[in-house]
């Protein structure tokens, strides 16, 4: 046994694309190995269309591998039901898109409630957790503001919180900082690095960015469906 | 926030739509309630079932042309007719020429009354209870009247009261004593005012005529013969009639209220049709709008189910408050329906409609049944797509 929050063993996807005699098998992952630490941060790096996007899928229960093997923390997720992984994913994963994707019908705060309206939680205590994750962003003082009232970077931000309100085990990014300019870029990357040191959250980050994939403490590169490369960097980079 | 926060959230997304969708369905539920309630009291208003074995007999030149009054014996005569009693169509005004105040008044032979139209109970005008006894009273006053309990009610009259008919057509007022109450539950209206055909004949100056006779045979199988009978005895004379059973007398009615009951169910399936469409399609469009919002919410946790929930709650909110303002519109305005009638042919028809309660209540049901109903297969199918699909749908 070893002490790997994400342990994947020989995982393969396969789409198929297009329907009845057209159908074509399109292989996106090729028994593909990795294993990833508590506490780590990745950063998944590699060309367009090979695959990041379908493991960070995967990985959060999302989507589900036509074949290999899948634990988070000790549990097999692929053996999990539609509801169960559901709930799995509510209390253990927080998911941050590319584009935010914030309800644009609900304020800041609300965005952020929104997966705590899963838990047992009251209204009081939730409303704690919405507080101090809109603090950790350095949000707390639009809670009340609609996602057409924010900044790219501060939409983010929001979308951050609202990952982390759950405290889950694991936070996924799927180039978090690709829609953005380069200064509110980089306090994403600076947010993020933050609650890896600070919080000990494990994070594993698609980026297309060598710059943003700097501030992990691990490079993964991807290609084709099958990892290319491994490099765990000096603990002293920042 | 709560779950009904958040759906209301949603709902008010789109305004427009949400408010176009809501007066849609509160429009057709308005119209089926109306439409309804229209429909029941047509049903049950007095058809002429009761009357099968009257026949009227007219002259044959037009119904406003006179008869002599031995008319009556003679028809009387006849071996299969039970009963015949002469009727005047006085036509007068009650207080003012409004509409609403409008009445049927008819003259008898307060004798024959009763066994001519036995379908009319005698009723106590305050209660409505069985109160035979009461036609005695109206027999024996020859300028009393035996009013349509309706018109007690409508007019606030009690047992006693003396009434002033103004006459149209005869250049004399009917004072006439209330003595009466009756209703009919078929067979004849209720909006008509009996009194003596003596008492207008001696206002007249006993002329001696009559407007029609009413006659009831003994039995129903022999309206053919007495209609040929009455004819031919009256053929050839200076007075020629024109005999017909009270049916076809009122056939044009008749036959009108059966258009009329075809015709509003027509419209009453068309229009919940067409609520069905107007629902299914706005859900379907929101939630296929929807379909990239809702993959981030069950990539956040949310499961199938609860996504489907908080989906049928938006439709069936929606629903059920635009059902709910179509129930209270056709609730609030039977009255003005009813009123605005009284001007017109309608009349006839909408005297004393109101809508029963079951009415609109079955009408927010069917609303949301039919909003819900014809929500659910958009908002399975979003609900139930795969979150990487629903993803990559562009928002
Ligand atoms: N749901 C799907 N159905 C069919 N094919 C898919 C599906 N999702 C991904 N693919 C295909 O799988 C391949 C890998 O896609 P993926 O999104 O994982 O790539 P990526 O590495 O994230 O690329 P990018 O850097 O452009 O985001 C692509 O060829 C893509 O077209
Ligand atoms: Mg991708």
């Amino acid at each position: 046994m070893s002490d790997a929050l994400v342990q994947i063993r020989s995982l393969e996807k396969t789409y198929t694309r297009g329907s009845g005699r057209d159908a074509q098998a399109v292989h996106v992952l090729q028994g593909l190995s990795l294993q990833v630490h508590k506490g780590d941060f990745v950063a998944l790096m590699g060309p367009s269309g090979s695959g990041k996007t379908t493991l960070l899928n995967l990985i959060a229960g999302i989507d589900r591998p036509t074949a290999g093997e899948l634990m988070v923390d000790g549990l097999d997720i692929t053996r999990l039901s539609e509801s169960e992984l559901a709930r799995w994913r509510a209390s253990s994963v927080g998911f941050i898109f590319q584009l935010y994707n914030l309800i644009p019908v609900l304020t800041a705060a609300e965005n952020v409630e929104l997966p705590l309206l899963l838990t047992k939680l009251g209204k009081r205590e939730r409303r704690e957790h919405v507080q101090t994750a809109l603090s950790v962003v350095g949000l707390a003082d639009r809670m009340g503001h609609y996602p057409r009232q924010l900044s790219g970077g501060q939409e983010q931000r929001v979308a951050i919180a609202r990952a982390i309100v759950t405290d889950p085990l694991l936070l996924l990014a799927d180039e978090p900082t690709g829609d953005l300019d380069k200064a509110s870029g980089e306090e994403i990357l600076e947010l993020l690095s933050r609650l890896n040191r600070e919080f000990g959250k494990t994070i594993l980050m698609v980026t297309h960015d060598p710059h943003a994939a700097e501030r992990a403490k691990r490079l993964v590169r991807l290609e084709k469906g099958v990892l290319v490369s491994d490099d765990v960097k000096a603990p002293a980079s920042r | 926030m709560s779950y009904l926060g958040f759906v209301l959230a949603n709902l008010l997304r789109n305004r427009r739509r949400s408010i176009l969708t809501l007066l849609s369905l509160a429009l057709s539920v308005f119209l089926i309630s109306t439409l309804e309630g229209l429909l029941q009291h047509v049903q049950n208003s007095p058809r002429m079932t009761g009357s099968e074995r009257r026949v009227i007999v007219r002259r044959r030149t037009s119904l406003q042309d006179r008869l002599p009054e031995h008319y009556v014996d003679k028809v009387r005569a006849i071996p299969s007719v039970e009963a015949a009693t002469p009727m005047l169509w006085f036509g007068g005004l009650y207080k003012n020429t409004k509409p609403e105040n409008f009445f049927g008044q008819l003259s008898c032979d307060p004798d024959l009354f009763r066994q001519i139209v036995p379908e009319a109970e005698v009723v106590d005008p305050k209660t409505g209870e069985p109160r035979p006894e009461l036609y005695e009273e109206f027999r024996k006053d020859r300028s009393g009247a035996i009013a349509a309990r309706d018109l007690f009610v409508k007019f606030g009259w009690k047992l006693g009261d003396k009434i002033t008919l103004i006459g149209t057509i005869y250049p004399v007022n009917m004072e006439l004593t209330l003595r009466a109450a009756y209703h009919a539950k078929q067979g004849t209206d209720n909006q008509t005012l009996y009194y003596h055909h003596k008492y207008i004949d001696e206002l007249l100056g006993r002329p001696g005529l009559i407007g029609v006779v009413s006659a009831r045979a003994k039995n129903v199988d022999d309206i053919p013969a007495i209609i040929e009978q009455v004819d031919a005895k009256f053929a050839n004379s200076e007075f020629e009639t024109l005999t017909e059973t009270e049916r076809a007398f009122q056939a044009g009615f008749v036959q009108m209220l059966g258009n009329i009951e075809f015709f509003l169910r027509a419209i009453a399936t068309a229009v919940a049709f067409a609520m069905l469409m107007v629902a299914a399609n706005t859900t379907a469009m929101a939630a296929r709008e929807r379909a990239h919002e809702i993959a981030v919410m069950k990539a956040i946790g949310f499961t199938p189910a609860r996504t489907l929930a908080l989906l049928l709650m938006e439709a069936t909110l929606l629903c059920t408050i635009g059902a709910a303002v179509g129930a209270f519109l056709a609730w609030a305005t039977q009255g003005v329906l009813e009123a605005a009638s009284q001007a017109s042919v309608m009349s006839f028809f909408l005297s004393g409609y109101s809508l029963a309660p079951w009415i609109p209540v079955a009408g927010i049901a069917i609303g949301v049944l039919v909003g819900v109903a014809s929500s659910l297969g958009p908002c399975w199918r979003v609900a139930q797509l795969p979150i990487v699909v629903g993803l990559r749908r562009t928002a």
